[in-house]
């Protein structure tokens, strides 16, 4: 069974922000609005951080792709009285959407701030509304969201080397991110194998992981920009 | 000669005294019932109860029992369904234990309540039509005995007390 | 003493007792129909806003992205704090046998069942799915899923349901003889409620053994209930990663905030009732005057906790807690902070430490101050911690609505509701108890001027 896991690669992110726009369209992201975004009450389930280092004028901006680090030690999944979020033997950080009550605990306890909450019911502006992926349900008001990985995708990809009667290969699964990113910085793929792309990059001298002391075993990897 | 006969005391100390009396003169301390708007115990009872109360002995065991109960709840509810949450085991025992606590309290209540509404005989609506007196709420203790109080009746009309209709 | 404790009790007949303990039951007032008027009118706006909520989505209450939980868990705590008061002053009274605890356990007890009702209400109205709450009670259901009892909600679950029976129970047993009183007392459709809710209570000598038995059990399981909920509450913030969240002195930081907050509205509710129900001759100034002292007590401790809390945060200096530590001391909450440690602190220690001004009026301003004091305690404790979450790209200032202030206004009305209700069909003064506190009293007076003491 595999394990998935993302590496990505910060020397190679430009914040084009393609990520973004991939996710919204992949996963019917609602659209917040100007006054509620304004608010932090928008959906994003990838988002970019921008941050300077340096002093002027030696000074660099650097980008952070930010979702769901589907950790393994969850602190999210535990404090959820209902079980809708729960813990994939594939290693996905899971959210079921039905059994939500909107407690919003889960994301109280995400050090990362990356689980969204339906504080309305949820709007696409004309004609997005008519634009949604009959693949991913949409989530109605009083409901936490947040990155799935694209388990739509992932569970695609299984059918597709299920009735060609084949292994899937590595590289085969692509989360929208993945694969609109211009730059190519980010990978998917199966951490359990050794030969896997995410594997061998993560083994990189570049890694680590996002807020790596709490000891949450995301399964996001980052690697830090190349020293000049 | 009626069947019930209710004398009401003002003082307690009167009434102690003709308890002493009634069972003395060979009355069946089961016979006797004393009433009163307030708790007269301190200076002790007034008829020597015969069976100890086991309200504390059936708290106990609701609390075992409750903590039991949960315990099995959660054991079992958690494998019939077993479901993997950040990364901890299915029944850890520290959380667990919360739940058992708290089972436990509720089962040693409601035991607790269970044994001493059995023990009063509560709940009793009709003894209060046959066998009270509503003059009661104003002070002092009533003494009502059961039928073949003959010489019962004589000694509380000596006594000092005030016959009441019941 | 000073004179004021001195008890004019000497002159208080049965007949004048039942009179006055039952004359709020058996007659009523304008006052009554006022009071249920406003606070019903308040309740009713609250539940409209609490409608809009339903309708429109947990958005219009100004939660946002990171503070997910804000004033509602705020009035969660806090309500959960004040039932402290009731069980557990009464049962700790109660069993160290604190003769003066006689006219305050039945108000005590009456705030704990009513704080907790509303305390309770609070994590369904915060809901973001509120109808479908019920999933978070186990039983055997279609859905085959049963809760998550890794949840500290679902310890919540179990000790507010635990400890909502057991005082509701508790207030109940010592209710009983005062119902049968009532009810001998009372003519007409009241006559036929109080005999029902009395059991047919006649006050047998084997009824009184059993139900003072059963009273003092009651009160010994109480206390440790009692003190597992508020500690159970505080985890639901200290089992989480967050920054001056996760701390093991919660448990007791928040059992000691919830007892001092309780006892500041048990005092409160005392001088309210003395005055409106003429109750000037039950409970005194001497009442007054221990848990004032108890207060006093409470509030050098929960200045200590406070201290230590806020010590190990800064001296630790991690740049996490720190974000929160300044926000909270220096920045942007810093007005509330003062203003909480002035109510809960500064302002209430001379009062209650001092015996020249320990006296009814401003013991009550401090209690005032101190359920403002730690209503601000509570708040501080959640949305600052959740402002300034790990991440500093995720950090934003928090604003509260309409909606959430009519609530929350909207349950302090209720609770006021529920209070006068009670007060209107139940003697607010345990009757018998007090009677039998006082037959203790001239027992021990006999005795104390039968024997000659050195002192004299």
């Amino acid at each position: 069974m595999p394990h998935w896991g993302m590496v990505i690669d910060l020397d190679k992110c430009t914040g084009c922000e393609a990520c973004v726009v991939a996710c919204r369209t992949e996963n019917n992201i609602p659209i917040a609005g100007e006054e509620q975004t304004a608010k932090g009450r928008q959906i994003n389930w990838i988002h970019i951080e921008r941050y300077w280092e340096g002093q002027y004028p030696n000074i660099k901006a650097r980008f952070l792709p930010v979702l769901c680090q589907h950790c393994d030690a969850a602190p999210c999944e535990g404090v959820c009285p209902v079980y809708a979020t729960h813990h994939t033997p594939e290693g996905l950080s899971a959210m079921i959407y039905n059994r939500c009550v909107g407690t919003r605990f889960c994301a109280n306890n995400c050090p990362y701030t990356v689980r969204f909450f339906n504080f309305f019911q949820p709007a696409w502006d004309a004609p997005l509304d008519r634009a949604l992926n009959p693949e991913v349900s949409v989530r109605p008001n009083g409901v936490m969201e947040k990155c799935t990985f694209c388990v739509q995708r992932i569970e695609q990809a299984k059918l597709n080397a299920k009735m060609e009667n084949r292994e899937l290969k590595d590289g085969e699964v692509k989360p929208a991110c993945v694969q609109a990113c211009p730059t190519r910085a980010m990978y998917f793929g199966d951490l359990d194998n050794p030969e896997s792309e995410v594997s061998r990059k993560a083994e990189s001298g570049r890694a680590f992981h996002l807020l790596g002391e709490l000891g949450t075993k995301p399964s996001v990897i980052y690697l830090k920009e190349a020293d000049e | 000669m009626r069947e019930r006969i209710c004398v009401i005391f003002d003082e307690p100390e009167e009434a102690r005294r003709a308890v002493q009396r009634l069972l003395e003169a060979g009355v069946n301390p089961a016979d006797v019932t004393v009433m009163s708007s307030e708790p007269h115990l301190e200076a002790g009872e007034f008829i020597p109860e015969t069976r100890r109360t086991l309200i504390g002995y059936f708290s106990l065991a609701g609390g075992v029992l409750g903590a039991i109960a949960g315990l099995s709840l959660v054991y079992f509810t958690s494998h019939a369904y077993p479901i993997v949450t950040g990364g901890m085991p299915l029944v850890p025992p520290l959380t667990t234990g919360i739940v058992m606590y708290e089972m436990a309290a509720l089962g040693a209540i409601f035991f607790a309540l269970a044994r001493m509404l059995w023990e009063a005989r509560l709940p009793r609506w009709r003894a209060v039509r046959e066998d009270y007196t509503a003059e009661l709420a104003d002070g002092g203790v009533l003494i009502s005995i059961k039928s073949g109080g003959e010489v019962g009746q004589e000694i509380l009309r000596e006594a000092g007390g005030r016959e009441v209709p019941s | 003493m000073n004179k004021l404790m001195e008890q004019p009790t000497n002159n208080l007949t049965n007949e004048r007792i039942n009179r006055d303990l039952l004359a709020p039951v058996l007659t009523t007032s304008w006052r009554f129909y006022v009071v249920v008027a406003i606070s019903g009118a308040i309740v009713a706006w609250a539940l409209f806003a609490w409608g809009w909520q339903l309708y429109h989505g947990i958005g219009v209450s100004g939660k946002r992205r990171p503070e997910f939980w804000s004033l509602y868990i705020t009035n969660f705590v806090f309500w959960i704090g004040i039932s402290h008061a009731g069980t557990l002053i009464s049962a700790i009274l109660r069993v160290t046998g604190a003769e003066w605890r006689r006219p305050v356990t039945r108000c005590s007890e009456a705030i704990t069942v009513f704080a907790l009702m509303i305390g309770a209400m609070f994590p369904i109205i915060h809901l973001g799915r509120a109808w479908l709450f019920y999933w978070l009670i186990p039983y055997p259901n279609e859905r085959l899923l049963w809760p998550n009892y890794r949840s500290p909600l679902m310890w919540d679950f179990f000790a507010i349901n635990t400890y909502l029976t057991g005082s509701l129970i508790y207030l109940y047993l010592p209710l009983i003889p005062d119902l049968a009183l009532v009810r001998d007392k009372a003519r007409g459709w009241r006559r036929g409620l109080y005999s029902v809710l009395s059991l047919g209570w006649r006050g047998t000598q084997t009824q009184w053994q059993r139900l003072e038995k059963a009273v003092s059990i009651m009160a010994v399981i109480i206390i440790p209930v009692a003190v597992s909920v508020h500690t159970i509450v505080s985890w639901d913030f200290a089992m989480t990663l967050n920054p001056m969240w996760n701390s093991t002195i919660f448990g007791p930081y928040f059992v000691v905030g919830a007892i001092f907050s309780g006892i500041a509205a048990l005092i409160l509710a005392m001088s309210v009732l003395r005055r409106v129900l003429d109750l000037e001759d039950y409970i005194q100034p001497k009442h007054f005057n221990y848990l004032a002292l108890l207060l006093l007590t409470m509030s050098l401790l929960w200045f200590y906790f406070t201290f230590a809390e806020y010590l190990t945060v800064w001296y630790a200096n991690e740049p996490a807690e720190m974000a929160v530590f300044w926000s909270k001391v220096w920045g942007p909450y810093s007005p509330f902070f003062y203003t909480m440690v002035c109510c809960c602190f500064v302002i209430p220690v001379p009062i209650l430490a001092f015996k020249k001004l320990r006296r009814i009026p401003l013991i009550t301003l401090a209690s005032a101050l101190i359920c403002v004091g730690m209503w601000l305690e509570r708040f501080l404790i959640i949305v600052p911690t959740l402002a300034a979450p790990r991440l500093p790209f995720n950090w934003r200032g928090y604003s509260t609505t309409w909606v959430e202030l009519s609530i929350t206004a909207g349950t302090f009305a209720y609770f006021v509701l529920l209070y006068a209700l009670f007060t209107k069909f139940f003697p607010i003064v345990a009757v018998w108890e007090f009677k039998e506190g006082l037959r203790h009293e001239a027992k021990a007076r006999a005795r104390s001027e039968a024997v000659p003491v050195a002192a004299d």
